[in-house]
């Protein structure tokens, strides 16, 4: 009675896993879809409208998040024409931080739900394996008891007992297999906006030298 | 002028709990996990309702010995006697001693060296005479002088009453000369014994019409044998009366190494 239980504990836990497992697969594989198409076509778009200042701000991606992060930091530089250029300098500082700051955000949210993964991918064989060692544990007893151990008093348990290996392992394969895919795809994302970032701060601070450059072209002219 | 300790960014978003997304509060998400979560939840059962009802595989049997049905008239006696007074024939199971005291058909002797290995013992009875001694028995009392010899007793019979009875064939009378089967030698080689019951439709003039196989020996190659040998057998055809008539008879064929 209560070795069933365990047993068929076991497999209802290891049916909850796959549950989780097969949810958080989706909607992952779903967010990755959602953000690479649209940091891509926000990317895309910087690309052709960065020297208008014409950035479509409404498209949600994590490349316009960073973006956003960015301008946000560069609003709020002084009106004045003219700074020091060591304070420039500490603005750029600032804009980089700032912008590194969304990535990791970006970062923590493409990998929630991994650790997940990762769980069910490691613990679920054995998760199994105790269901089965139980069963196989009380199908002896049993056969101890009745004395006999012909094939059909042996064999109906303990097959009955490896379903729960089994099931471990068909929730921990896909579990596995997932949380590596997702790690490599976050990297992947993670560096295409790395280097929209330093695109961005590459492109401002060019711009705030040439500024500098202009200003005391004028300065001296003057 | 302390511009470096600026807050940077508007307040935090909503956090959920699990995967820590900062969203804004709208409905998208909440909608993506649920529909999800219902969608993984019908895979699942999908997967466990096909697993439940999958096609079992063909259960193994065990081969399980058929009720013996020894004698069918093919042609049914013209004679109501027959139904209502059925003679009692003798039983194979008779004493040795009882049946030598019998007169025996005069190629009795031949027919003793004829069977020596592979036991060819067909059986003469009428369906309410008890089954036949098992087959493990049946190589002890093979060996005992007197073989089944039904012709003999019958003929007495005959002679006694005038009402028609029925005789099925057999095949054991030496006269006929017919061949052992071949013990295959794959069967040989692998230990295979075994018995096999063919059904044999007799015809009136003694040969084989029909056969097939009532109860398998367990291997082919067995049967098989059986059956090319039983093919080539002369029977003596079954009597109704004085008259022959086709029959079927199951001739039990036994393949035993010694």
């Amino acid at each position: 009675m209560s070795e069933t239980g365990i047993v068929n504990g076991t497999l209802c836990l290891l049916g909850c896993f796959s549950l989780l497992t097969w949810s958080v697969i989706l909607l992952k594989a779903g967010e990755l879809v959602w953000n690479a198409f649209r940091n891509h076509r926000f990317i895309k778009q910087f690309r052709e409208h960065a020297a208008d200042g014409n950035v479509d701000l409404q498209l949600n991606s994590q490349a316009t998040r960073v973006y956003q992060a960015g301008l946000n930091t560069l609003n709020r530089l002084p009106e004045q024409q003219i700074l020091p250029v060591d304070q420039y300098k500490a603005w750029h500082e600032l804009l980089e931080r700032t912008m590194r700051q969304q990535l990791q955000k970006e970062k923590a949210k493409m990998e929630s739900g991994l650790g997940w993964l990762a769980s069910f991918g490691s613990t679920s064989p054995f998760v199994g394996l105790f269901g089965t060692v139980w069963g196989i544990m009380h199908a002896l007893k049993d056969i101890g008891t009745k004395g006999s151990a012909s094939l059909d008093v042996v064999a109906g348990p303990i097959g009955e007992a490896l379903i729960a290996t089994g099931l471990g392992i068909a929730v921990a394969i896909p579990a596995v297999l997932a949380y590596n895919f997702f790690l490599r795809q976050n990297r992947a994302t993670l560096a295409t906006l790395e280097h929209f970032a330093s695109d961005f701060l590459h492109n401002t601070m060019q711009s705030h030298l040439l500024q500098h450059t202009v200003n005391d072209y004028v300065h001296e002219r003057i | 002028m302390n511009v470096f300790f600026v807050k940077a960014t508007a307040a935090e978003p909503l956090n959920l709990p699990f995967y820590q997304m900062a969203i804004a509060p709208n409905w998208q998400r909440p909608l993506a996990v649920a529909f999800i979560a219902v969608l993984t939840a019908l895979l699942h059962g999908l997967l466990l309702v096909w697993y439940l009802n999958r096609p079992a595989p063909p259960v193994v049997t065990e081969a399980m010995p058929l009720p013996m049905i020894d004698i069918a008239l093919a042609a049914p006696a013209s004679t109501p006697a027959k139904s209502i007074t059925p003679p009692e024939p003798p039983k194979p199971i008779i004493k040795p001693a009882e049946k030598q005291a019998k007169p025996k058909p005069v190629v009795k002797p031949k027919a003793k060296s004829e069977i020596k290995k592979k036991i060819v013992k067909p059986e003469t009875k009428k369906a309410e005479t008890p089954p036949p001694a098992a087959p493990a028995l049946s190589q002890s009392a093979q060996v005992t002088p007197a073989p089944p010899s039904p012709a003999a007793p019958t003929e007495s019979k005959t002679q006694s009453t005038p009402v028609a009875k029925d005789v099925p064939a057999h095949a054991n009378a030496a006269y006929l000369n017919n061949p052992k089967p071949n013990y295959p030698r794959m069967a040989r080689q692998r230990h295979w014994e075994g018995r096999v019951v063919l059904r044999v439709f007799v015809t009136a003039d003694g040969h084989c019409g029909d056969l097939s196989v009532q109860r398998s020996s367990g291997h082919d190659a067995l049967d098989e044998a059986a059956m090319d040998a039983v093919k080539q057998w002369r029977f003596v055809p079954g009597k109704h009366g004085d008259s022959d008539v086709a029959s079927w008879v199951n001739v039990p064929i036994e393949f035993s190494l010694e």
